[in-house]
């Protein structure tokens, strides 16, 4: 048990450091090289730095900093809560067609000029909730009663994916003048943060996270089956339907913000559960934690692995995502997940 | 804690199970509903249980209709344990005993005094250091009724909990739950196969096939006149020389 403990304190300590680290990164690393001392003085006193690199420090690093952070947190703790909901290791918003669903009411917006409807940043993120909605809800009622069942679910969200890219391609090859834009946000990317956006979704979305933050006992017992869980008092239903519409809600204002970023929800959640159990007092806090850091050094090194060029960051993180998956796959079998 | 069962009527689209069912089962006895597979056995538990939705009012409890009982309130009052073919998440005995204290101030107390309580009890304290995934058949079984008892309920509803055990982990099983009735003042109802298990342990029977439905004590039930009319089998009584109960060779 000491040992135990002792390498967990070693495990936060190493993890605490790296997050200070990759934040220092985020805001001195990128196309502009800005000294650590130099990034100091522009957010304390701004008055002796160059105004360019005063701009790109507190106009575009630090609302990028901030955007991947809270988009890591948001993409893990719904990976996490997916996972337990569906009784499925395989399962996160992206996989089941969630985050395609977003990225396909916007496309639909944008190329029919429906955004501009709605007045400010506000268009992007309510299409994307829309029908992120509507993929939840398909899924859930092509599912049916086989909740459990990965087969189905894993097909049904599939297929939903592939439609939807479908559409979304349909829509892009008939709009060509629109294709660029569309297309480089949707693999993912924080180069558009703003302080508007962040000031625009951050306090709902920290505010949804809080909420689940609540409900780490109700998550407990619904690793249980169904019958056992409401015999045991949770109103599963209920927990169910409000648990999905707060991770779809924070899905799709990740997809308004970033576009789409796979494979964040699947990594983070199942390292924590490999270090540290199934519990989700641990597993919700320290997907948080490790989601916003995988997601910064996933950023940084989307801008600063090729120099001059920003590589979207779902290219990245899928690239990180992948190998991983096969390896849960292989880890499934033996039962440990 | 005591159930009345007054005129339900189920069916499953098409299919009716209960027509006007009738039952009583007495507090602090150890009742078995035996019939062959697909009679309703387990569907029956689920009315109780309000896991099956019931519109009239047919189902008591202590004389309150379970309809007026919340979903999340009547776990105060009935603890279930499923048959065992569901899959069960990769956390340990105690982590997993624990979760029946959702509705209580202790849930997740490290020292938990009812989780302490039933380890004793059902003598497992050997496994509580152990993941579900690492227990033989008849532990898991084992640490599945603590779950179900750390609800401190003063009835346990099982489904078929002898299922795929071995005959000494039956056995095991049967008369845990028969001390358990005694010693903590219990009302059990389980489905059961084993007739002889039945014979031996319960005090009631309910007999279910098709719409022909009757209960009462072990010994005026489980006859050989029922035994054909509900399972269609021929049976020959003699005497269990270790426990002196009734013992049943059955033929086709």
């Amino acid at each position: 048990m000491n040992l135990n403990k002792n390498k967990n304190s070693i495990i936060i300590i190493f993890l605490i450091l790296l997050g200070i680290l990759l934040v220092s990164l985020s805001v001195t690393k990128g196309s502009v090289k800005i000294s650590f001392k130099e990034v100091i003085e522009i957010i304390f006193n701004n008055k002796e730095a160059s105004r360019s690199h005063s701009f790109i420090i507190l106009n575009l690093r630090i609302p990028r900093t901030i955007s991947a952070i809270v988009v890591g947190m948001s993409l893990a703790i719904s990976g996490a809560i997916f996972q337990t909901l569906f009784k499925n290791p395989l399962t996160e918003p992206y996989l089941l067609g969630i985050s395609s669903g977003a990225a396909l009411g916007v496309t639909i917006a944008t190329v029919f000029n429906l955004i501009n409807i709605i007045p400010g940043i506000w268009g992007t993120f309510i299409f994307a909730f829309v029908f992120a909605l509507l993929t939840a809800y398909i899924i859930f009622t092509l599912a049916g009663k086989n909740r459990s069942s990965l087969l189905i679910l894993l097909l049904s969200g599939l297929a939903i994916n592939f439609f939807f890219s479908a559409l979304n391609s349909l829509l892009l090859y008939f709009n060509r003048d629109k294709l660029e834009n569309i297309i480089y946000w949707q693999m993912g990317s924080f180069s558009l943060s703003s302080y508007e956006k962040i000031l625009f979704t951050m306090p709902i979305m920290i505010l949804l996270i809080i909420i689940l933050l609540f409900k780490t006992k109700e998550l407990d017992v619904l690793l249980l089956s169904d019958d056992t869980a409401l015999t045991i008092g949770v109103d599963v239903k209920k927990q169910r339907v409000m648990l999905l519409l707060i991770t779809t809600l924070l899905t799709s204002f990740c997809v308004g913000l970033a576009g789409i970023i796979g494979f964040v929800g699947l990594i983070i959640p199942h390292i924590v559960k490999l270090l540290f159990g199934l519990k989700h007092k641990y597993v919700l806090p320290l997907s948080l934690y490790l989601g916003a850091i995988f997601t910064l050094l996933c950023d940084i090194l989307s801008r600063t692995l090729i120099p001059n060029t920003e590589i979207p960051i779902g290219i990245i993180t899928a690239l990180f995502g992948a190998p991983f998956f096969l390896y849960i796959l292989r880890k499934t079998k033996a039962g440990i997940l | 804690m005591s159930i009345q069962i007054n005129q339900l009527d189920f069916s499953y689209i098409n299919n009716n199970i209960f027509k006007s069912l009738n039952l009583d089962f007495k507090q602090g006895k150890f009742h078995g509903i035996l019939g062959p597979n697909g009679c309703g056995k387990t569907t029956l538990l689920k009315t109780i249980l309000k896991l099956l939705r019931v519109d009239n009012s047919c189902i008591f409890l202590d004389d309150f209709d379970i309809n007026n009982i919340q979903t999340s309130k009547l776990a105060l009052k009935i603890a279930y344990v499923e048959q065992s073919s569901n899959q069960l998440p990769h956390i340990g005995v105690r982590d997993y005993i624990n979760l029946a204290r959702y509705l209580f101030d202790d849930y997740g107390d490290k020292e938990n005094k009812v989780v302490d309580r039933v380890v004793k009890l059902l003598n497992i304290e050997k496994l509580e250091n152990k993941y579900l995934n690492e227990l033989s058949g008849g532990e898991l079984q084992k640490v599945i009724i603590a779950r179900a008892l750390a609800q401190e309920t003063k009835l346990l509803i099982l489904d078929e909990p002898t299922a795929n055990l071995d005959p000494l982990h039956q056995l095991e099983i049967m008369e845990l739950l028969s001390a358990l009735v005694k010693s903590e003042n219990l009302t059990i109802i389980t489905t059961l196969h084993d007739i002889n298990l039945s014979l031996t342990f319960c005090d009631e029977i309910v007999l279910i096939n098709k719409d022909k439905i009757i209960q009462g004590p072990v010994e005026t039930t489980l006859t050989k006149k029922n035994i054909k009319r509900y399972f269609n089998l021929d049976s020959y009584f003699t005497t269990n020389p270790f426990t002196k109960k009734p013992f049943v060779i059955l033929n086709q």
